[in-house]
């Protein structure tokens, strides 16, 4: 079944449509949420509210064409209210930036032979030295198969800039795996 | 997808392309063929290619799985919550979903519990530290091991065992001079590169450095052998490879002279000068040179380990020998 299909037998009212959308993304959902909240508690939370509320107005929801894009859309949003009321009960003061904390590294196997010691703190450097906007453009498009529109809309950014942000994001990466590839490229062609 | 645009793509672009990141990430079929195809077309692409994905490859992420279990409570409460609210033919759904939400967590966490217990066995199994304990030069260590036997080992000598293995096998490897004491119990093993000493519950001396191998008795019972045969060692009786590799038959030898390098006194039965002047190499940190003929003339001496000259004094005085000393290096003519 689509995913125009499933959000239609949703909008009608098929029980069965909010459990199969349920099952496909709880897991991605939860991982998302959990780099803006470390309280796995809380994300459940608002997961919880984002399906309740999904059924509730189902009459109302608009087409789509990824559930998935929908879904990170609300739980984005919803995370992102609460962290707000969080910080204003805290500090009454605008929240600047969310924190969105992934844990990237470098494939091992890679960097295995080739990289010594110095150059693999570089790396770590490096990674630790992306912003959070960067760290959530390359989570959504290599760990939740986006693309620049969706990430766009998920982020409340343009097209343009969401492209811009991985584009600067990976140029930086690429500027430490030169140094890899060059050797990488040789051992490929045999050359060493 | 247009084949037409990605001639001029970049490194970066193709590792942010979404089906080329379906290819290298997840290994999409439908995607490897097209780019495989499509780099056929255009070979003079390789290079960005493979460079577009080591980038789209590189970014790894740890990141916690929330368990079925959680995700089984999660749904269970939304199930409970829209409940209400649904109509009467969505009921009928729900029964089965129940049931897969409380079977599954059991079968899974026994599936979890199996695969840990086998993984634990095999690594129990296979990863197997050995410890290995060395005496350096001009050093001696007591070394107790797992089921209470100890070890004394002489200077530069080495002893290496499986601790996790020591249950099911006492079995030890010694390069260099080392006193048993072993607890009774099962098979004691020791294995040296020159051959192997086994024993029930005794003590005794294993002496395995370049090509002599010596045994003594203290006391119990040892089997010594090694390729050309083997010899039972009673107490006070001692063994050791002759010329041609034979273990000599057991012969007395004062338990007094028996591993007493343990108190630092180290007697020499019709032994090569050569043996000698190595074991004083290894008391006192230096080199000992002299010519072949000396080094393989047989004395019947003892040194003290405390006193380098001394020592020389003892070993060279009967035999008329003189000693010069430049720095560690000694020269015996």
């Amino acid at each position: 079944m689509s995913d125009l299909e499933r959000w239609q037998a949703l909008k009608d009212g098929d029980k069965r449509a909010l459990e199969h959308i349920y099952r496909d993304h709880a897991a991605v959902l939860f991982k998302y949420g959990r780099k803006f909240m470390p309280d796995a508690q809380l994300v459940e939370d608002c997961i919880q509210d984002l399906f309740i509320e999904l059924w509730d107005a189902r009459q109302r929801i608009s087409a789509t064409d990824s559930i998935r894009k929908y879904l990170f859309v609300s739980l984005r949003r919803k995370i992102v209210k609460t962290l707000d009321r969080q910080v204003k009960k805290i500090a009454s003061e605008e929240p600047e930036e969310r924190h969105f904390q992934a844990d990237f590294g470098i494939d091992q196997l890679l960097i295995q032979n080739e990289m010594d010691a110095e150059r693999e703190s570089k790396l770590k450097t490096a990674m630790a030295a992306l912003s959070e906007r960067q760290r959530e453009v390359l989570y959504l498009k290599y760990f939740a198969d986006m693309d620049y529109n969706q990430i766009g809309e998920i982020m409340e950014l343009n097209y343009q800039s969401a492209r811009n942000l991985s584009h600067r994001a990976l140029e930086s990466l690429r500027q430490i795996l030169l140094v890899i590839f060059i050797v990488w490229l040789c051992n490929f062609f045999g050359l060493i | 997808m247009k084949s037409e645009t990605f001639t001029s793509y970049t490194s970066l672009d193709f590792a942010q392309e979404p089906s080329f990141i379906r290819w290298v990430r997840a290994g999409d079929e439908e995607a490897a063929v097209f780019w495989q195809n499509w780099l056929q077309e255009h070979p003079e692409k390789a290079t960005e290619v493979a460079e577009g994905r080591l980038l789209a490859r590189a970014i790894t992420l740890r990141e916690e799985e929330p368990s079925a279990m959680q995700l089984s409570n999660l749904w269970n409460r939304i199930d409970a919550a829209t409940q209400d609210k649904s109509t009467v033919t969505d009921h009928t759904p729900v029964v089965p979903i129940n049931r897969g939400a409380k079977i599954r967590p059991i079968r899974r966490w026994l599936t979890y519990a199996a695969a840990a217990c086998v993984t634990l066995l095999l690594v129990a199994y296979f990863y197997n530290p050995t410890r290995s304990i060395s005496a350096g030069i001009a050093e001696q260590k007591t070394h107790q091991l797992p089921d209470g036997s100890s070890v004394v080992l002489n200077a530069a000598s080495k002893v290496s065992y499986h601790p996790l293995r020591w249950g099911l096998a006492r079995k030890i490897e010694l390069e260099g001079e080392a006193f048993f004491k072993v607890t009774k119990g099962r098979r004691f093993v020791v294995k040296t590169a020159q051959g192997e000493v086994e024993v029930l519950g005794t003590s005794f001396n294993v002496r395995a450095r370049g090509n002599s191998f010596a045994v003594a008795c203290v006391t119990g019972k040892v089997r010594v052998s090694n390729p050309n045969g083997e010899q039972i060692l009673t107490p006070g009786l001692n063994t050791q490879t002759n010329e041609n590799g034979d273990l000599v038959a057991p012969y007395t030898l004062t338990t007094q002279a028996t591993a007493a390098w343990r108190e630092g006194k180290f007697y020499f039965n019709d032994a090569p000068l050569q043996e000698v002047f190595e074991e004083i190499q290894r008391q006192f940190e230096v080199r000992v040179q002299t010519s072949p003929e000396i080094a393989n003339r047989k004395v019947t001496t003892y040194f003290e380990g405390n006193n380098l000259d001394s020592a020389l004094y003892n070993v060279c005085w009967p035999l008329r020998l003189e000693t010069s000393t430049r720095g560690n290096l000694i020269i015996v003519k």
